[in-house]
């Protein structure tokens, strides 16, 4: 009956007993485990980037000529991922991406609806709109957290985003490092990111937005 | 993994990967296949080790495990190839002497490896492993009426063999 069966089977596996290598299961499950952890780490970046790529900022969209000098004061005025230009928080996620930029640590995008314009950072930034001279044009800066990544100081990422003038040929950024970089455009508007070793939270970064329009000198975008 | 928990699971491995592998060895009919199988059911026991201790059922677990690692490789290799192989039952003894076939260690392996799949594994763990069919049928990952029915197919094709003819009637054990 089953007594028998089970004394077939159990003289069918009558041998020396197998005794697997410790130390390799050891050694081949911790470094499994680390593989798996960093492919977990790498997923959950890219899953944060992808939520992040749909959070937008709205942006109005008046223009100027009147150059000033871009304020530095500090200036919060949002919490989010995403928000419009005055700070106010959106779930613009699954609006359509005007233009995106990105570096390791995150993507900074403009989305628009029919009616609003959005600014996303993948991180959450405390800075959020820049004030501007009315009727001359408008700049979004916001501040989000760097971390690692080789980043051995406090870090945090200015994003400046922008309406490009129309027929604007290049649009440059002067972040408070006193470095200068080219912003993207497409679509009417520009964003630039730039890693800074100020900490976060903290303060905005004064920052000053160019842009060079054919056959015309260089201009300083008007900022409040 | 925290050294107490991977203390914990080298006991556990130093007690328990014998049981794993034979019963390894009885779904495949191959030594060392078993012990590969064993040995890889092992490593993914070892990843979700954190989680099991905190849940528990670690043994019901490892088995599981076990089980569908020899049966996945043995997917993975022929369909056509029978447990075992041809050349591996080679020594069984004269098949003029029933008994004597009987008392061959191989015997019982070589009478498994004719069975379909499902029904062997479910002779093992019912048999080998004594689990009950609720047991069995969670370590295989169907109905318990499913390990009724295999267990009972797999007993009366058994019964059939002319090997174990001299044995006492398996039908009607399968519940």
């Amino acid at each position: 009956m089953t007594r028998q069966l089970k004394e077939l089977m159990h003289e069918a596996t009558d041998r020396a007993a197998f005794s697997p290598d410790i130390d390799q299961l050891l050694t081949t499950g911790r470094r499994q485990t680390r593989k798996r952890r960093l492919l977990a780490a790498c997923t959950a970046a890219a899953s944060v980037a992808i939520v992040a790529g749909g959070t937008v900022f709205a942006l109005d969209t008046t223009r100027g000529a009147a150059p000033a000098p871009a304020d530095q004061s500090a200036e919060v005025g949002s919490s989010g991922l995403c928000a419009d230009s005055s700070g106010q928080g959106l779930d613009a996620r699954t609006w359509p991406a005007v233009l995106y930029v990105q570096d390791t640590y995150g993507i900074s995008s403009v989305h628009r609806s029919a009616k609003t314009v959005a600014f996303c950072t993948t991180e959450w930034g405390d800075g959020a709109k820049r004030s501007v001279v009315p009727g001359t044009g408008r700049v979004v800066v916001r501040k989000s957290s760097a971390v690692g990544r080789g980043l051995t100081e406090p870090g945090s990422v200015t994003t400046v985003f922008g309406v490009a003038p129309a027929g604007v040929q290049r649009v440059t950024v002067e972040t408070s490092d006193g470095h200068v970089g080219v912003a993207t455009i497409k679509g009417g508007y520009f964003a630039y990111r730039r890693v800074e070793k100020t900490p976060w939270p903290g303060p905005l970064s004064p920052v000053i937005v160019r842009y060079k329009l054919p056959g015309l000198p260089e201009q300083v975008m008007p900022q409040r | 993994m925290k050294s107490q928990s991977e203390h914990d699971y080298v006991n556990f491995v130093t007690h328990h990967a014998n049981g794993l592998c034979n019963t390894a060895y009885l779904l495949c009919g191959d030594w060392r296949r078993a012990e590969d199988a064993t040995q890889e059911a092992l490593l993914k026991l070892y990843r979700s080790w954190p989680r099991l201790q905190r849940n528990g059922a670690i043994g019901a677990y490892a088995r599981k495990v076990v089980v569908s690692t020899t049966l996945d490789t043995f997917r993975r290799r022929s369909s056509t190839e029978v447990v075992g192989g041809e050349t591996y039952f080679s020594s069984t003894a004269d098949p003029a002497d029933p008994m004597g076939r009987l008392e061959s260690r191989l015997l019982i392996v070589q009478a498994l490896a004719e069975l379909p799949t499902r029904q062997r594994a479910c002779l093992v763990l019912r048999y080998f492993d004594e689990l009950s069919v609720s047991e069995t049928a969670e370590a295989l990952g169907c109905s318990t009426g499913t390990v009724k029915s295999q267990t009972l197919r797999a007993l009366e094709k058994l019964r059939l063999n002319p090997a174990f003819a001299d044995l006492n009637d398996f039908a009607g054990l399968g519940g």
